[in-house]
């Protein structure tokens, strides 16, 4: 077992592994966009307490922190289309595999951010609003001009990990045969018998995903600073 | 003329507000003095739609709405016309110093940008801020956000001014500078209702006195009348209380 890793091998595997990166990137994309649209809706919504549909929701955040993404995508692959086809009669079994992944990751993306929304929102002071109406402002616009700033500088910090962790889930989908990046490595290393050069890359790729969100959010942060000296994190 | 008339507020079973009312004149300064728990924040929010009073009615102008039951087109025109100092100042966290000022002109009543700036840039150097112009609230003191706040309320051009205690936040040096601020507001004629502990200010500068207690209003005069005859067993009592036996009877 001298020849663990070669330098060579490990050139050999990154073209084969670099178009799968999109395949990563396009399910986080998908998540982080449609899910944070979700995201919001769900933490304005919780806000307002309507009888019902915050019991709904608060099932749905639950069941969706509370169990792994894994079983959250089987049951969305296997289970949607007998419930849609039963109820509705709509046939979604030839739907591309990709779209149940999307969709795993959009609700559960919604679940998340709807309670980092939900709580950065309800952290801004109420004197904000306050003084919002003083001056004359609407509600709509006290909420757009002075509330919603100051909640997504609250919210920034969990939205960079949240957006790196969702990277490191991509890799479920590999269970439904669709290929990411992680599951391409998988198979390099099966069909090659070697599998640290393909997962090394893997690494990389995550490290170099990493340093870019956090300087992104690096660069948020110091914007929403508002004066006040950000927390190092 | 500005008209308070019967108002109404219980948070649960406890009755705040008892049936207050209270007029205002043009160019008024009417100070509202009484103990803690007497509802004098309670009343001032109510006038400004930030509690909803169980019944009475507000006259600004010529507008006439309910407390209770305005519709939010209402709330926005009397909010419009009025502007508020909180205690706390309650600047805009994530605005600057002269962003604070500019909101409401910008915003609410759609002035052209570069008129709310150079209105802005006015009060800033009416208040002693100009060199703060671009600061966020975080970087200032109490005494300078407060200069902001009142200079946010001035810049509005309302009806009046709602002051709340906008000096007992303050440590205790900065009070008499920000006091003399608000003088200056009363001396340019702005009509101003200022809730208030300070009793040297309210002599100075009230043009009418309004004494509070247990959710009503017990006693209404100029200060003359209210600190040196004040006619009411209560009002007597609070101002033994608050003000030292030797100054009271100078
Ligand atoms: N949001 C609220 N919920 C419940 N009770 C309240 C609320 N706001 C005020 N109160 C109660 O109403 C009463 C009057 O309060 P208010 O703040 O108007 O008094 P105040 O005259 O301004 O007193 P202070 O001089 O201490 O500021 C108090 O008993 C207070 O506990
Ligand atoms: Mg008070």
């Amino acid at each position: 077992m001298n020849d663990v890793f070669s330098i060579e091998r490990f050139l050999g595997v990154i073209p084969k592994l670099i178009p799968y990166i999109g395949i990563s990137i396009k399910i986080v994309l998908y998540g982080l966009v449609v899910g944070s649209i979700l995201g919001i809706i769900v933490a304005v919504l919780r806000i307002k307490r309507i009888p019902v549909i915050n019991q709904i929701l608060s099932v749905y955040i639950s069941f969706m922190r509370g169990t792994s993404m894994l079983v959250q995508l089987m049951l969305i692959y296997y289970g949607l289309p007998v419930f849609l086809k039963s109820l509705f009669g709509i046939d979604i079994n030839s739907w591309d595999k990709m779209l149940f992944v999307y969709m795993t990751f959009i609700l559960n993306e919604g679940a998340f951010l709807g309670e980092l929304f939900r709580a950065a929102i309800e952290s801004v002071p109420v004197d904000q609003t306050e003084a919002g109406y003083s001056v004359g402002l609407t509600g709509p616009q006290t909420f757009i001009h002075i509330v919603l700033p100051q909640a997504v500088k609250t919210a920034i910090p969990g939205y960079g990990v949240d957006i790196i962790g969702m990277f490191h889930n991509t890799s479920i989908a590999f269970t439904l045969g669709v290929v990411d990046l992680v599951g391409r490595a998988k198979t390099l290393g099966t069909a090659s018998g070697h599998e640290l050069e393909a997962y090394a890359f893997v690494a990389l790729i995550y490290i170099v995903i990493s340093i870019l969100l956090r300087l992104l959010f690096y660069v948020l942060d110091k914007k929403y600073s508002f004066g006040r000296e950000g927390v190092k994190s | 003329m500005i008209e308070v008339k019967n108002v109404r507020k219980s948070f649960g079973k406890n009755e705040v507000l008892k049936d207050v009312s209270l007029t205002v004149d043009k160019g008024d300064v009417v100070v509202i003095l009484g103990p803690s728990g007497s509802g004098k924040t309670t009343l001032l929010r109510c006038m400004n739609f930030l509690e909803k009073a169980d019944e009475g009615k507000l006259v600004i102008g010529e507008q006439e709405v309910d407390l209770h039951s305005a519709s939010g087109k209402e709330k926005l025109q009397i909010r419009r016309k009025t502007a508020f100092v909180f205690q706390n100042y309650g600047l805009f966290q994530n605005k600057t110093a002269i962003q604070n000022i500019t909101e409401g002109l910008i915003t609410a009543r759609k002035v052209p940008k570069t008129e709310a700036v150079k209105k802005a840039e006015e009060v800033l150097e009416w208040v002693g801020m100009s060199d703060k112009r671009d600061y966020y609230p975080a970087k200032l003191s109490g005494g300078q956000q407060q200069r902001i706040g009142i200079a946010r309320a001035v810049a509005l051009d309302p009806d009046v001014i709602l002051f709340d205690e906008p000096t007992s936040a303050l440590d205790p040096e900065l009070v008499g500078e920000i006091l003399d601020v608000i003088k200056n507001v009363a001396q340019r004629g702005i009509t101003m209702v200022v809730v208030t502990h300070e009793m040297s200010f309210a002599q100075e500068v009230a043009s009418k006195v309004v004494f509070m207690d247990g959710g009503v209003v017990v006693e209404t005069g100029t200060p003359n009348q209210i600190f040196y005859h004040p006619k009411e067993e209560r009002t007597k009592k609070f101002l033994e209380r608050i003000i030292p036996q030797d100054q009271y009877y100078i």
